[in-house]
């Protein structure tokens, strides 16, 4: 954590672009405090404390005896937030972040305005494959988390589905459902690969129904590697996943050469860096995979009745408490938060969430 | 009559030409800003660096809007709602107005039908019933889907009402003295009086058709059935977590065009035809309308 | 009887409009039974469980609504009474320019920003008053400390209302020239005979003239009284100012976070309809009493 520190601090003050003017910052962050990217989810995590997944959704783990508790109340928060705090002061973190929604924050990124941030593993996909482009010595590595005391664990969701399709059983053709996802499977074949594209404005590969099967990220990476390693010209296997692989493998085979006759270094390089580079956005996940390094989101389904009713109260209420110790308010605000959150409905909620899991959950 | 200019009067004018003009400037200057994002590269806008003036200028954002064969087609679709919608509007506030512009003793139960049409101002069902009710009327799929349910705009009536309350009796009561039923006197009398509130009515009826994009969405299934704006919608690619699974295709696409150079290129396309339009309609807000037929 | 033949054209005008009205303005409104319903889309509008004032009292009792809806009065009537003032001081402006061109230039600059959706305002105005942009840039030039603009309570409320008020001015502000123009100019030419100056005639003849108009939008303004500019707020606010300016809006629009409140939103909404009813039924007949004039 020290170490970021020095290099936030070093993004903030040493003028990076070198054009003379203080206007650079050092860690990215955007309006919403527990996002899906350009947010602190991992840097809470840094300090062992785990308030959320993202998605304003608070994150449970399970706590010393056994029972679960809500990240977002713990002591460890507090700290973070305190040091959150000293560095708003530094002026690592941009002075305006609460009026900056994604956009804004991303287009600092590109600009070059910023140095860190915390995020998942397609970050070099988008948008850091444009701040590539603009800046063609931008140099991005992947790092896993800072912790206080060496690399931190990251916290991750249990269960990562988030849609469920229903046929409404009078439908006419309700085979056609999954009809469709048969198709998208198949498409990604090799015979299909002419085919396979955008076309009058739009990407049909995005409709529903669509299966994301998440294993494949891992078998983009060991295919290209592996025939990265055989010197291969071209990708041999071919099944669903011919299309993605292939794609990968000639933007990295395009990247390493410095050709941009297909797309631009900042795609050829966005394509290899995040998904087949060992020390990439994939490969240091995997590793941080195989060793164990992260800590389950214990939480998991449909909202409880209490979230649902007070869920957006709550939210507002920790939203606008973070915020204003993060720009400057007293610290004790937050012991102040945890009693206002636990009062109106947090305590109700932790029942619940306890009672889900204890009757309900796969452990 | 002399009528001397005095001092006050010249320097008044003279300042009111200044202020309005800055006025003026706050109202384009915002235009500005997004035509020259919609003209700069795709890492010029990401960036924030365009404010006045393109930066890295390019017609690709256009160009990519216009190579489309749907860009001409929803057009087409757009201008025929406008002129169908409009005329539909303007010919039910005019002929509603005209009945609820008279007086309590001239026509009975006005003021009943009067809190029918207003009450609908300040209620409303929301968006899901009013969608059960246009497609069980079957108006799916059709452009009168966009056209019937807000045929009668009943602010736009209101206003219709009280410009016509203006109308000096006395021209009602010859044409009536002379044996003209309430239609003739509506059409060969009201309506060549009107003209600057139906131009300005009519104004606000073409805008709103123009730019409405939301019940193309919710109404239309055929997307060559788009009027101009709900197509332009469509083009906007959401960039959320799919990112992750783009092709590399997907990825050229975005690359050259950022959804900020598009959004502002659609918003101009959007809004020239009716900036041109809006000249031919100015010429009806005449300053001072003769009455001339009537004696004081 | 007679009458009632007499009158008859004047019904038989109505009945399109009556229709209409019945169909896609009314029939719509019986879905506001989800008010009091909880409401689920599965189970629609006859299987979903009936609660009676539950979604009120739910509402009603969350611990910040009086902070949310004193917010959504201040800013609603202070929108409300600039909406009129900044208008009508422009109309009687524009009115006393003599050459055509440049008031129809005007007039089109100042209607401009009408076009423009808070989607793409909202994001130019953030830019405009952060610390880097341009406002800032004059403040620091004059060698003041720059403001955090958006970032700060009272300053936030005032943008909004600002930047709301100069959106719209131009609508308003044409309704309001139109009315001028329908002014008969025979009264303008006695009172120079009379010997009064342009500000007399102004004072006595124009504004006399408009002030049905001016009764009729400011009537109709006090109908949005709980209506502070949903979209707009939500395209420019930020935690650090929920405190003064969230509304009842933008609250309620994040109540469905975890899950739709079809309910709720409902009753919110029907409880926006009837104080709205409420107000212009209320000057309404003020209006009435006072003035022996009905605003429609």
């Amino acid at each position: 954590m020290d170490e970021l520190e020095k290099v936030a601090q070093a993004f903030t003050h040493n003028d990076p672009d070198q054009n003379g003017k203080n206007d650079t910052y050092g860690i990215a962050l955007q309006k919403n405090l527990f996002f899906w990217g350009f947010d602190l989810r991992g840097f809470f995590n840094g300090f062992g404390a785990y308030p959320s997944v993202g998605d304003n959704q608070s994150a449970w783990i399970k706590g010393s005896d056994d029972k679960l508790i809500p990240g977002l109340i713990q002591p460890e928060v507090k700290t973070a937030l305190g040091k959150l705090q000293q560095w708003y002061k530094d002026g690592i973190l941009d002075k305006e972040f609460a009026l900056k929604d994604e956009n804004k924050a991303v287009e600092d990124l590109i600009a070059g305005k910023v140095g860190i941030s915390y995020g998942e593993w397609w970050y070099p996909n988008w948008p850091l494959n444009s701040s590539v482009d603009k800046d063609p010595k931008a140099d991005w590595i992947a790092l896993q988390l800072p912790g206080v005391d060496g690399p931190a664990k990251s916290l991750v969701p249990k269960i990562r589905s988030n849609k469920i399709f229903v046929v409404n059983k009078k439908a006419k053709n309700p085979e056609a459902a999954i009809k469709m996802l048969n198709f998208y499977i198949e498409v990604g074949k090799k015979e299909y690969k002419d085919k396979n594209k955008a076309a009058d404005g739009y990407v049909y590969n995005w409709f529903n129904p669509r299966i994301a099967n998440p294993a494949d990220i891992d078998t983009i990476y060991t295919e290209v590697n592996k025939a990265l390693e055989a010197n291969q010209e071209e990708i041999t296997i071919n099944d669903a996943n011919y299309k993605t692989v292939a794609d990968t493998f000639k933007a990295t085979k395009d990247y390493m050469a410095g050709d941009t006759t297909n797309a631009t270094k900042g795609i050829n390089w966005g394509l290899y860096y995040s998904r087949a580079a060992k020390d990439g956005g994939w490969g240091l996940t995997k590793q941080i995979k195989e060793s164990d390094q992260f800590v389950y989101n214990e939480f998991y389904g449909l909202p409880t009745p209490t979230i649902v009713e007070k869920g957006g109260q709550l939210d507002k209420l920790m939203q606008e408490s973070f915020t204003k110790i993060i720009m400057g308010g007293s610290l004790d605000e937050f012991d102040k938060f945890v009693d206002s959150w636990k009062a109106l409905g947090g305590n109700q909620i932790i029942d619940e969430v306890n009672e889900r899991y204890n009757t309900e959950a796969t452990k | 009559m002399l009528r001397k200019q005095t001092l006050s009067r010249k320097l008044f004018v003279v300042f009111n030409a200044i202020f309005l003009t800055c006025i003026s400037l706050l109202g384009i200057i915002p235009f500005i800003h997004l035509l020259s994002i919609s003209l700069s590269s795709n890492t010029a806008a990401m960036a924030g660096e365009v404010k006045l003036w393109p930066v890295g200028f390019t017609w690709d954002a256009y160009a990519y809007l216009g190579e489309k064969v749907e860009f001409f087609r929803s057009l087409g679709v757009s201008v025929k709602r406008v002129v169908l919608g409009s005329l539909v509007n303007m010919f039910l506030v005019f002929i509603t107005a005209f009945p609820l512009s008279k007086s309590n003793d001239q026509f009975k139960f006005r003021t009943v039908y009067v809190w029918i049409f207003a009450i609908t101002m300040f209620f409303g069902g929301g968006l899901i019933p009013t969608y059960i009710i246009v497609k069980n009327t079957g108006l799916m799929d059709s452009i009168w889907a966009l056209i019937l349910p807000g045929a009668l705009n009943v602010w736009n009536m209101v206003l219709m009402l009280n410009f016509f309350r203006n109308i000096p009796k006395e021209l009602d009561e010859a044409a009536t003295i002379d044996g003209a039923g309430h239609w003739r006197v509506l059409w060969q009398i009201y309506l060549p009086v009107s003209l600057p509130s139906i131009a300005t009515i009519g104004l606000f009826t073409i805008v709103g058709h123009w730019n409405a994009w939301f019940d193309g969405i919710l109404y239309l299934n055929s997307p060559e059935k788009y009027p101009l704006q709900t197509y332009l919608s469509t083009l906007i690619m959401s960039l959320n977590a799919q990112m992750s699974s783009m092709s590399v295709e997907q990825l050229k696409v975005m690359e050259n065009l950022s959804e900020k150079t598009i959004r502002t290129a659609q918003i101009f396309m959007g809004a020239l035809p009716i900036m041109v339009v809006y000249p031919f309609l100015q010429k009806y807000f005449v300053k001072g309308m003769t009455v001339g037929s009537v004696k004081e | 009887m007679k009458s009632l033949k007499k009158e008859l054209p004047l019904h038989i005008m109505l009945i399109p409009g009556v229709i209409v009205t019945l169909i896609y303005a009314y029939g719509p409104m019986a879905g506001l039974v989800m008010a009091f319903q909880q409401f689920e889309p599965l189970s629609g509008f006859f299987k979903s469980e009936f609660v009676g004032w539950d979604n009120f009292n739910y509402v009603f009792h969350l611990p910040d609504f009086k902070q949310v809806l004193w917010n959504t009065l201040v800013i609603a009537i202070t929108k409300m009474v600039l909406s009129l003032l900044v208008p009508l001081i422009l109309a009687l402006l524009l009115n006393e320019i003599t050459r055509k061109w440049f008031a129809g230039f005007i007039q089109s600059a100042i209607f401009l920003p009408f076009f423009l959706s808070w989607t793409v305002l909202g994001g130019v105005i953030i830019e405009l008053f952060s610390l880097s942009g341009p406002i800032n840039g004059l403040i620091a030039s004059l060698g003041m400390e720059p403001i955090m603009f958006m970032l700060d309570n009272s300053w936030f409320r005032g943008i909004i209302i600002g930047s709301d008020v100069w959106k719209g001015m131009g609508y308003n502000m044409i309704i309001m020239l139109a009315a001028i123009t329908g002014i008969n100019s025979t009264l303008y030419e006695a009172a120079e005979v009379d010997g009064a100056g342009k500000w007399k005639q102004v004072l006595h003849i124009t504004l006399p003239g408009i002030s049905p108009i001016i009764i009729l939008l400011a009537v109709l303004g006090l109908g949005g009284i709980l209506n502070a500019g949903f979209e707009q707020i939500l395209m420019m606010y930020n935690p650090t100012v929920y405190e003064g300016a969230d509304i009842i809006d933008t609250f309620v629009y994040r109540l469905g976070m975890f899950s739709q409140q079809f309910g709720p939103a409902a009753a919110v909404g029907l409880f926006k309809s009837v104080i709205s009813l409420f107000m212009v039924s209320i000057t309404y007949y003020a209006a009435y009493k006072f003035n022996d004039y009905r605003i429609f």
